[in-house]
């Protein structure tokens, strides 16, 4: 991958630090997006906008050692596959919380610089999860 | 109307530091051609499948690029679906003649990826992913495919004995194909104690960097060293893991499969050996289980009993797989079918699976939002 240009940062800026994605219009569809897209894959209709609550509770985890380019410092990192209170998934890394994270952890939403790219253009941020600690 | 692959040909796999993109593309198309006795100016249509030329070879337009190289003028096309690009081409030149080309079509697969570090090459390997979903955060294909092993070991009990039984028995088989990438067996110690990659798996799960090419001919009359390439299904699903209804399973390989033995009028129990796409220990996990060969969730314990060996039940990826025999991701789709002509004209030598008819292969783009599944029998 290459480092995101300007325009992508600024489109996608609202998903990577704000969880905002959609639900569908339908009443009787209740399929999620995450990110936002305009039309639900599960019935065709348009997605609403909503901005999701940062809590959910994991699924899996894993550490990823070989990264890509510009995640070489951070590395290693964990990735997990997230189950959000409200309804739907993501995938995102999870930090301050060591490697060993069981499945069903609840975890929190706390935005991390995701990378640093040292070329003057401009710092990506994005939502990060942590196990919950308090209750 | 029925197709017959006519001629193979495929480079070595491996690091091949003197040889460029067009090189490999060349030898292995050369190969095809002669074995198949065709000149360039009797093909129909030439079907190039590649995932990365532009990316780590700096060259796209591969379709007229290759044909040209090869004298021929006919259409020529690139075909690109990640690592299901070779078995995505095979599949539209297919569907050419189908559409009534009366002439033989030309399939090359080929990919040049150790130019680079492995860290680039990782990077490249992630346009396969969801970009925005997965890509951006780095989210890498072991981690994505370190994730279906956990929800398959979490499901179904799979150990990490079992995925370990994979590498070993993939690397055994490679030791008899003298084109494999790698000569060297493994124990399932050294499996396990290989450094990790994205846990569950460590480097002796993944599949490693290559370049290689391969290529095929097809016609709608057969040759009497022909095989009839009886049937391909092509099964999609979302790109990104997170949006997928299952993570036990690759529902895409299940949708080609079903499409595949339809087509080609057989049942998973009449396949006597396949090629399958195992870019990671628990892929060929999934892969026997998606394709019928063991009941969902028996892939793990299977594999370590031994039903997928040289001689056991359904022989599974006998030339070393993408594990050891190697993975050139726009060569392998077609890669696997030559290995598979072979077995079935019983030129396979030392690998040779004695009375083969009937074989198939599964060939897998990404984490499996592509899938194709082609079935081949002897003529």
């Amino acid at each position: 991958m290459t480092f995101v240009p300007a325009p992508e940062l600024a489109r996608s800026h609202g998903h990577h630090v704000r969880l905002e994605g959609g639900f569908c219009s339908s009443s009787g569809c209740g399929a999620t997006t995450l990110p936002y897209k305009n039309i639900c894959s599960a019935c065709g209709c348009k997605m609403n906008p909503h901005v999701f609550e940062p809590r959910g509770t994991v699924l899996y985890t894993t550490t990823v050692v070989t990264p890509p380019p510009g995640f070489e410092e951070r590395t290693p990192y964990v990735i997990g596959l997230i189950e959000l209170e409200e309804g739907g998934r993501l995938l995102a890394h999870i930090v301050d919380s060591g490697t060993e994270i069981e499945s069903g952890v609840r975890v929190e939403g706390v935005v991390r610089r995701l990378y640093d790219r040292n070329d003057g253009g401009p710092l990506h941020y994005a939502m990060a999860f942590r196990v919950t600690t308090r209750s | 109307m029925k197709t017959y692959i006519t001629g193979i040909g495929t480079t070595s796999v491996g690091e091949h530091w003197d040889k460029s993109l067009r090189d490999l593309a060349l030898e292995a198309a050369h190969q095809a051609l002669t074995d198949a006795k065709r000149s360039p100016d009797e093909i129909g249509g030439v079907w190039v499948g590649s995932m990365l030329s532009g990316e780590l070879s700096g060259q796209s337009h591969l379709g007229a690029q290759i044909a040209g190289l090869l004298g021929i003028v006919a259409p020529s096309v690139r075909v690109e679906g990640a690592c299901a690009s070779g078995g995505l081409a095979v599949a539209q030149a297919r569907n050419a003649l189908l559409a009534g080309e009366s002439k033989p079509v030309l399939v090359i697969g080929v990919e040049k990826m150790t130019d680079h570090t492995a860290t680039e090459v990782t990077g490249a390997l992630m346009q396969a992913a969801d970009h925005e979903a997965e890509g951006v955060f780095g989210v890498t294909f072991p981690a994505l495919y370190a994730l279906l092993a956990k929800a398959h070991m979490e499901a179904f009990g799979t150990t990490r004995a079992h995925l370990s039984a994979v590498s070993v028995k993939n690397h055994a088989n490679a030791m008899h194909n003298p084109k494999a990438q790698f000569h060297k067996e493994v124990s399932q110690e050294q499996v396990e104690l290989a450094p990790r990659i994205a846990d569950p798996l460590t480097l002796l799960d993944c599949s490693p960097i290559s370049d290689g090419a391969a290529a095929l001919v097809l016609e709608v009359e057969p040759t009497d060293r022909s095989v009839e390439l009886a049937g391909i299904g092509i099964g999609t699903d979302t790109v990104d893991l997170a949006s997928r209804a299952s993570l036990v399973e690759l529902a895409a390989t299940r949708r080609a499969a079903e499409r595949a033995y339809r087509v080609a009028d057989v049942t998973p129990q009449e396949i006597d050996l396949a090629e399958v796409h195992d870019c990671f220990t628990i892929a060929e996990v999934l892969a026997i289980e998606d394709l019928g060969f063991v009941e969902k969730g028996e892939g793990g314990r299977a594999t370590a009993r031994g039903v997928t060996a040289r001689e056991g039940r359904i022989p599974v990826n006998v030339s070393g797989g993408l594990k050891a025999s190697g993975h050139p991701v726009g060569a392998t789709g077609v890669k696997q079918l030559c290995e598979l002509t072979l077995q079935l004209r019983g030129e396979a030598e030392a690998r040779q699976v004695q009375g083969a008819e009937v074989a198939l292969a599964q060939n897998v783009g990404g984490s499996g939002g592509t899938a194709v599944v082609s079935i081949l029998k002897r003529i």
